[in-house]
C-alpha cells in the first residue's frame, strides 16, 4: 500500500487542474480492429490497449475504478522527502494526489518536481487542429489506406475516392494470404496452394508436370507428332495421347483401339486396305453402276447377282454383288478361284463354271457369293 | 515509501539537512565533495496519464573525474541520508542506473569533469521475449518473474500483492518485455517501474489510501498531539 507524504506549503509553485470525472466505461483495444467494451457513457472512458485482454478483465478494471478520481496537479521544488516513492500520495496546499512523476535534484534540501500529469486534451476547450493534423486528414480523405498489424494477422487495403472506382486489399494471417478486389476473395494462397477466382493469364509456365506455352500445355511431349510413348500434348495444332491416339487440327485421327456403341460415317472406312463406303464394301478404286457398287480392281467379269441370300439353294439370282449380299468369315482360306491384279487389288472371277455358292477370301476377309 | 529507521524520522522531524553519496560499482563511493550535480527523473507514464506503461527512470551526474576506468554500463546508485549537527541516519537507496553515455571536459576552474547520463534497468526490457521457462501460457505473476529473471533483477513484493488476479498470459512471442510488462500493468491500472532498490515495481493508480484531513497548521504541517495527527 502506498503511503501519504503532507508536504503542505513546502512547494514553490502548485498547478491545479481540474479533478477527472468519475470513469464509468473501460474500452481495452486487443488489436486495430477489436476492442472489449464494457459500461456505459455516464462519465470518463478508459481505453487500453491489450492483446491478451478478455471480458473479465475488463470488468474487473471498471470494477476497480468504480468511485476512482485522478487528480492532476504539478508542484515544483517540492521538500519532498526522499523516502517517498512513485505512487505514493502527496497533499499539497490541500490538493491530494499521487506521485506519478518525480524530477529530483540531489543536495542538502533534496527539492522535487513531483506531478499527476494532466490530460492536455481536455483543457483544451476550442479544438485547434494543427496544419499537420489538417494536412494528414486531407490526405485521409482523398485515399484510404489502412495497415493493421495485429496480433494474429497484417491487412492492408486502399479504398480510393478520386478517379478510380476501385478498392483493393490483401490479409495476411498465420494460415493464409489473401487478396480482395470490391470486397470479393479474387485469391487465396493457404498450405494446400493457391486458389484463383477470375482470369488468370500466363504465356508460359508449369502446374503440376503440365508445361504451359503460348500454344500449348503439354507433358512429356513438347509438339505435336512427338515421339515420346508416353504423355499428353494439347494445342492449337492438335491433340495428342502418347503414340495411341491423337487427332490434328484437320480432324485427322489416330487411335490404336476404338471401342464404340454407334459410329456413323459419312465418307470411307479404310479396313487394311479395304475401304467400306456407304452402301458397299470395296478395295481399289470404285466404279459404280447405276444399281450399286462392287468388288473389282477393273471391269468385272463373269456374271454380276443382285439379292442374293445367304442360303444354300438360292431361288433366284442375284444380278450384282452388293453389300448386303456378302457373308464374310475369317481364317478361311481362297478356293482359288481369285486373283490380285498389278495394283494389289483382289479380283474375284466369276464365271458358269464356278456354279453354287463358292468363298474367297481377301485381305483376311472371307467372301461367300453365289455364281452359276 | 520506503522503510526507515527510527533515528530518520527523528532527524527529519527537526532541523535536517541531506546528504548525497554516489557509488559506482567496480569503482568506489563519491561524496559530495567530488560530486557537481546529481538528479534522477522518474515517471510512471509519459505525457497524459496512461494505464500500461513502462518508463525508464534516469540519472544525470556531473562530477569531479575520478580518473579511473569506469566499465562500460557500470552501475550508478544514489544514496542519500538525513543528518543533523550531531547525527546521520542510515543511506537511502535512490535508484540503480547503468551508465549509457559518458562525457569529459575541463571546467572554469580548470577542474576535469565527468558527466554521465544512465537509464535503469527498464531499459533492458527493450528487447523481444525469449525465455527456455516459459514456453506456452502462463501467469501472470510467472511471466513478471521470469521477465526480472531476464533483465537480471528482482520483483518488488508489493508487485505480487497486487497482482491477485492471476491472469492467463499466452507466450508473447514477437513481443518486447517492455510490451508485456505494460499489458500486464493495464490489467491492474497501474504502470511499471524500478523502485529505488532497483527492483520490478507494479504501481497502480488505485494503490492510493483514501483521502484522509488532518488538523494543520499555517504552513500546512498537520499539528500533532503527543505525535499524533488530529483527523478532522
Amino acid at each position: 500500500m502506498s503511503d501519504v507524504v503532507g508536504l503542505g506549503r513546502r512547494v514553490s509553485a502548485l498547478d491545479i487542474s481540474p479533478q477527472f470525472s468519475n470513469y464509468s466505461k473501460v474500452i481495452i483495444h486487443t488489436d486495430d480492429e477489436t476492442a472489449i467494451e464494457v459500461g456505459d457513457d455516464t462519465g470518463r472512458t478508459l481505453e487500453l490497449t491489450n492483446p491478451f485482454a478478455t471480458q473479465e478483465m475488463a470488468e474487473n478494471i471498471l470494477q476497480s475504478l468504480s468511485g476512482y478520481q485522478y487528480q492532476p496537479y504539478d508542484a515544483q521544488d517540492a521538500l519532498l522527502d526522499p523516502a517517498a516513492e512513485i505512487g505514493d500520495a502527496a497533499n499539497i496546499r490541500g490538493t491530494y494526489g499521487g506521485i506519478y512523476s518525480r524530477s529530483r535534484k540531489f543536495g542538502r534540501l533534496m527539492s522535487a518536481n513531483i506531478s499527476a500529469p494532466h490530460d492536455e486534451e481536455i483543457n483544451h476547450e476550442y479544438q485547434y487542429e494543427s496544419p499537420e493534423e489538417r494536412k494528414f486528414t486531407r490526405q485521409i480523405n482523398d485515399v484510404k489506406a489502412s495497415l493493421i498489424i495485429a496480433n494474429d494477422r497484417i491487412d492492408a487495403s486502399v479504398s480510393q475516392t478520386g478517379g478510380e472506382q476501385s478498392s483493393f486489399g490483401w490479409s495476411l494471417t498465420s494460415d493464409a494470404h489473401r487478396w480482395y478486389a470490391n470486397g470479393q476473395e479474387v485469391m487465396a494462397v493457404t498450405a494446400s496452394g493457391l486458389k484463383v477466382s477470375g482470369e488468370v493469364e500466363a504465356t508460359s509456365g508449369k502446374i503440376g508436370d503440365f508445361n504451359i506455352k503460348a500454344s500449348a500445355i503439354w507433358s512429356g511431349i513438347s509438339s505435336f507428332g512427338g515421339t515420346q510413348s508416353r504423355g499428353v500434348y494439347v494445342g492449337t495444332d492438335g491433340i495428342q495421347l502418347g503414340q495411341a491416339f491423337k487427332v490434328n487440327s484437320s480432324g485427322a485421327v489416330t487411335a490404336t483401339n476404338i471401342s464404340a456403341s454407334n459410329i456413323t460415317l459419312t465418307g470411307t472406312l479404310n479396313i487394311g486396305g479395304s475401304n467400306i463406303t456407304a452402301g458397299a464394301l470395296r478395295s481399289g478404286a470404285q466404279s459404280a453402276y447405276s444399281n450399286g457398287s462392287y468388288w473389282s480392281g477393273g471391269a468385272a467379269s463373269g456374271y454380276n447377282y443382285s439379292a442374293a441370300t445367304a442360303s444354300s439353294s438360292p431361288s433366284s439370282y442375284p444380278t450384282y454383288f452388293t453389300a448386303r449380299d456378302i457373308f464374310v468369315k475369317r481364317n478361311l482360306s481362297c478356293s482359288g478361284i481369285c486373283s490380285a491384279d498389278s495394283l494389289g487389288c483382289r479380283t474375284l472371277s466369276v464365271g458358269q463354271s464356278t456354279a453354287g455358292w463358292k468363298s474367297a477370301t481377301i485381305a483376311g476377309v472371307t467372301i461367300y457369293y453365289l455364281g452359276r | 515509501m520506503q522503510t526507515t529507521s527510527a533515528l530518520y524520522q527523528s532527524i527529519i522531524a527537526d532541523d535536517h539537512w541531506f546528504e548525497t553519496r554516489l557509488i559506482i560499482d567496480g569503482v568506489g563511493t563519491f561524496s559530495e565533495r567530488q560530486l557537481f550535480a546529481v538528479s534522477t527523473q522518474l515517471q510512471m507514464f509519459q505525457g497524459s496519464p496512461t494505464l500500461g506503461a513502462a518508463v525508464a527512470g534516469e540519472i544525470s551526474v556531473k562530477m569531479l573525474d575520478p580518473g579511473e576506468s569506469i566499465p562500460n554500463m557500470a552501475t550508478l546508485r544514489p544514496q542519500v541520508r538525513a543528518c543533523n549537527a550531531t547525527q546521520q541516519s542510515e543511506w537511502l537507496p535512490q535508484g540503480v542506473f547503468m551508465i549509457d553515455t559518458r562525457e569529459r571536459s575541463v571546467n572554469e576552474r580548470g577542474l576535469s569533469v565527468l558527466t554521465l547520463h544512465g537509464f535503469d534497468a527498464m531499459l533492458k526490457t527493450e528487447q523481444a521475449f525469449e525465455s527456455s521457462t516459459i514456453t506456452g501460457d502462463s501467469t501472470d505473476t510467472q511471466m513478471v518473474a521470469e521477465i526480472a529473471s531476464i533483465i537480471g533483477v528482482e520483483v518488488d513484493e508489493r508487485t505480487y500483492a497486487l497482482m491477485d488476479k492471476a491472469y492467463t498470459i499466452p507466450l508473447p512471442t514477437g513481443y518486447t518485455l517492455r510490451e508485456v510488462l505494460g499489458y500486464i500493468a493495464s490489467m491492474y491500472v497501474g504502470c511499471f517501474i524500478m523502485n529505488e532498490e532497483g527492483e520490478l515495481r507494479l504501481v497502480s493508480m488505485l494503490e492510493l489510501p483514501p483521502e484522509t484531513n488532518y488538523l494543520i497548521d499555517q504552513e500546512g504541517d498537520a499539528i500533532t498531539f503527543g505525535g499524533d495527527r488530529i483527523l478532522v
